[in-house]
């Protein structure tokens, strides 16, 4: 066999392979997507709307602390703030770190918010950077501020989780909005075990083309930009079809940074937020997972769908890059830093399915992929690759891709339905079908280089525009 | 018997395996009895067979939404059309006149409507529009009917038929409510749970709070407030009873409505749980007592457990220390500001910031000691007292 023979079997054998390997993501998913549609139906909370009203009055709620690191966020951090304490719930508190903000976060939280320095008292649990000073409010509300030296989201959340003393810590974005009963939602699962329930993930929607009044989202469309629109198809398919399906099997993963519950004495135990990774909200679950499995005692982190948090998502290519390459960045850092569940027994069906699966598809998923788009197009201009192999790639790729997409939206419409207007509706769903028509092929790109900066070990967040949100009849 | 949660499982899994294998079936089906006359590679006819699968499972899915939204269309149309003229006839019903025969009428043309309508009457009534409201039920047959739905194999249906029939008069709901205290499913329970409490009879609603406390806690959050009116009844029997139990979950559990009401009951024996065996009873039972009436020596009882052996119980005893102002607790709530668990210690300095100038005067001291956590709990308690924010203790 020559030399040339060899090259153009080993060609295509390495198409096969990927074109496999890429159809096995897209069918797994779908199987994924299946269970979750399933799961969902069962999992969706079953309280009547007076018994919410009852829930939310209960003096046996156990309090909650609701943690918002910011940095440079003074454009949307009033409405964030004024958003978190109008939260219905009756008994929680709100705790603003404020990581060396370089704008004039904090000024304009002391102003709006009448703010002095106070002598509140906290042990330094978790090691954090200097703490500057302690605010409250002179008014009667729960309001907290933590000013301290910038050291990063992770050790924001860990000052925030030392101040608290509730025995649960909610984790939000500083400009993320949440629903008014997010926090209702979220404890639900607490209540039915406590000593079971290590954390609980809500979904995170977007809130581009919503109108936000009074830091609520009153009115839900999707969004103009076509960039946010794709993000909006991502969003769903991965909450409802994926973090349904992971949390039913007890292997979630990721409990967004944007919104989460947790046990406090689960996070001191397991040693708080990680510093050193840019994934510090996947970090700390797979960790909890890891702890609690090691220890074999019985536990569950789960992902209600209830819950809803809205975030502004990137609208700029250039910034949007940037996240998705710190997200790729997280998830190589959580793989690698936990490599030791990969494939062992005691850690169940997250070291026998999930982890693995986070490995072989989310984290070498996208390189793969854009491998096989290249070698396709390499392999059709130098004719090493027959028509129908590369029809194949497209279908597997691409159709599935877009057949996966179609039918997130249809199954949020047929689960969960907050896009009232038939036309958003329409307008997403051609979303999922552009959106795989150059946008996954620039996200496996950038997560690519994402994958690369992480096993290189880059650091750092990179800088994240907000416009604010758009207010109602502006 | 399966648990609950194992069933659940179970058929969550059953239904994806059941649909992944229609969906595989269909694609072989496809892929062999069409697709394969065509000419072209086994793998992308494949390809293309799971796609043509897919797209008409998305058809399926399109077809369902519009119908789904159609109906609910039709239904709201309906409700318009005829909805008014149903509420009117069941509010003159309540208010006395008998409007049972266009009622019945009403309701054989359109029972979904008047089925709808009654529910969301039977919210707001209560005395003798209740039980006029109740034979109606008989006399329509929605009582029967629900009592049907309840032998459903869904939890969501039987659920929702105990919260109708929940909400009739007892004479009426009885039987099936009292079966489905032992459904299988949570939710259903608790709706039966909350019917006990609704009907209002001594009986029921001691029989609900025994039961209440061996629910997860879910269920003590939903119905502490509808026991909340029944407190006094509770504290001659039910609630003693609990609190003497050998389970030490059920006397935490008892314990927990008892802070959730912080009612001024009087409890006999109450006391007793100072010296339990397990010091999370001990530490709720002191934070309790403030709130209790009738508890003889409580001064003695919170000095003793100021020495206790366990931090919990110290805090607890320093907590109710300072709400009853025990000015006899100072030297004993200085030395537990002291005390390294930062809890404790806290405790002790909001105990001390409560009880005036003496406790000032002690935490004052403390602010200049080298000794932590006690200096930044009096900073803390100092500078709370001062601006009249001790109610944000966070204790």
């Amino acid at each position: 066999m020559s030399l040339g023979q060899i090259f153009y079997y080993t060609f295509n054998l390495f198409e096969a392979c990927i074109i496999v390997y890429v159809g096995a993501i897209n069918s797994i998913y779908l199987l994924i997507m299946i269970l979750g549609y399933f799961a969902l139906q069962h999992v969706r909370a079953r309280l009547t709307p007076l018994e919410w009203q009852v829930l939310r009055r209960s003096p046996l709620l156990p309090p909650v602390s609701v943690l918002a690191p910011a940095y440079n966020e003074a454009a949307t951090i009033r409405e964030s703030v004024r958003a978190m304490l109008k939260l219905h719930y009756p008994d929680h508190e709100v705790i603003i770190i404020n990581d060396g903000s370089e704008d004039n976060t904090l000024q304009i939280l002391i102003d709006e918010f009448h703010l002095y320095k106070s002598g509140r008292a906290f042990p330094e649990t978790i090691k954090t950077m200097p703490i500057r000073s302690v605010y409250e409010s002179r008014r009667p509300i729960r309001l907290v501020v933590i000013d301290k030296e910038n050291g990063g989201k992770a050790d924001s959340l860990n000052a925030g989780i030392n101040l608290a003393r509730s025995p649960l810590i909610s984790v939000v974005d500083s400009d993320s909005l949440l629903e008014p009963e997010a926090l209702l939602y979220a404890v639900k699962p607490f209540l039915e075990d406590f000593e079971r329930t290590l954390a609980v993930g809500g979904i995170i929607r977007v809130a581009n083309g919503c109108s936000v009044q009074d830091g609520r989202v009153t009115r839900v469309a999707a969004p103009a930009s076509l960039l946010a629109r794709f993000q909006v198809v991502e969003y769903l398919r991965a909450f409802l079809g994926g973090r349904v399906a992971f949390s039913f099997v007890n292997s979630l993963l990721v409990i967004s940074g944007a919104f989460g519950l947790f046990r406090r004495d689960a996070i001191t135990r397991a040693g708080g937020f990680l510093h050193s990774t840019v994934g510090e909200d996947m970090e700390l679950v797979v960790r909890l997972h890891r702890r609690w499995r090691q220890e074999g005692r019985a536990y569950r982190i789960v992902f209600v769908p209830d819950p809803v948090c809205w975030t502004e998502v990137p609208e700029k290519l250039k910034t949007l890059s940037r996240q998705r390459n710190r997200w790729q960045r997280g998830t190589v850092e959580s793989v690698l830093l936990h490599r030791e569940m990969l494939f062992k027994r005691r850690f169940g069906v997250l070291g026998l399915f999930a982890f693995p699966y986070y490995l072989a598809f989310e984290m070498f998923g996208p390189t793969v992929e854009l491998t096989g788009y290249l070698l396709t197009g390499a392999g059709l201009l130098w004719g090493l690759i027959s028509p129908s192999v590369a029809l194949l790639f497209f279908v597997v790729a691409v159709l599935f891709g877009t057949l996966l997409s179609i039918t997130s939206i249809l199954l949020e419409e047929l689960t969960v339905r907050r896009y009232p207007s038939p036309a958003d509706v329409m307008r997403l769903l051609g979303a999922a079908i552009l959106e795989n028509l150059g946008f996954r092929q620039l996200l496996t790109l950038w997560r690519t280089r994402g994958l690369i900066d992480g096993l290189r070990g880059k650091k750092g967040w990179g800088l994240m525009e907000r416009r604010g949100f758009r207010v109602s009849g502006a | 018997m399966i648990p609950r949660t194992g069933r659940i499982r179970s058929i969550i899994w059953t239904k994806t395996l059941i649909v992944a294998a229609a969906f595989g079936l269909s694609v072989w089906w496809v892929d062999v009895l069409i697709l394969a006359r065509l000419e072209g590679s086994r793998p992308l006819l494949l390809a293309l067979a799971f796609s043509l699968v897919q797209v008409l499972a998305i058809f399926l899915m399109l077809v369902k939404i519009l119908s789904s939204k159609l109906v609910h269309q039709l239904r709201q149309r309906r409700a318009q059309r005829v909805g008014p003229t149903i509420r009117a006839r069941l509010a003159a019903h309540a208010l006395g006149s008998d409007d049972l025969a266009e009622l019945k009428k009403l309701h054989g043309s359109f029972p979904d409507e008047v089925e709808r309508c009654f529910v969301d009457f039977l919210g707001s009534v209560a005395g003798t529009a209740l039980r006029r409201f109740s034979e109606l039920a008989v006399a329509l047959g929605l009582a029967a009917r629900w009592e049907m739905r309840y032998g459903s194999r869904q939890p969501q249906k039987r659920r929702e038929a105990i919260t109708c029939l929940g909400q009739l008069s007892w004479e009426v709901a009885r039987k099936t409510v009292l079966a489905a205290l032992q459904d299988q499913d949570q939710d259903v329970r608790m709706e039966a749970l909350r019917a006990l409490v609704q009907c209002g009879e001594s009986e029921t609603i001691e029989k609900a709070f025994a039961m209440a406390l061996t629910q997860p806690l879910l269920a003590r959050a939903l119905l502490v407030e509808s026991l909340g009116p029944h407190a006094l009844t509770l504290s001659r029997g039910a609630i003693p009873e609990a609190l003497n139990s050998p389970d030490c979950e059920t006397v935490l559990a008892a314990l927990e409505i008892l802070q959730g009401w912080r009612k001024a009951l009087v409890l006999p024996g109450f006391p007793r749980l100072f010296r339990h065996a397990r010091p999370e009873v001990r530490a709720r039972a002191l934070r309790l007592l403030p709130y209790l009436a009738g508890v003889s020596d409580a001064a003695s009882h919170i000095l003793a457990a100021l020495q206790d052996g366990d931090s919990r119980v110290r805090s607890g005893a320093a907590i109710a220390a300072g709400r009853l102002k025990l000015k006899a607790a100072l030297p004993l709530l200085s030395h537990a500001l002291h005390e390294p668990d930062a809890d404790t210690s806290k405790a002790a300095a909001y105990a001390l910031a409560a009880m005036g100038p003496s406790g000032l005067e002690i935490l004052e001291t403390a602010i200049r000691s080298p000794r932590q956590p006690a200096a930044s709990a009096a900073v803390e308690a100092l500078e709370r007292a001062r601006t009249d924010r001790l109610e944000y203790a966070n204790l």
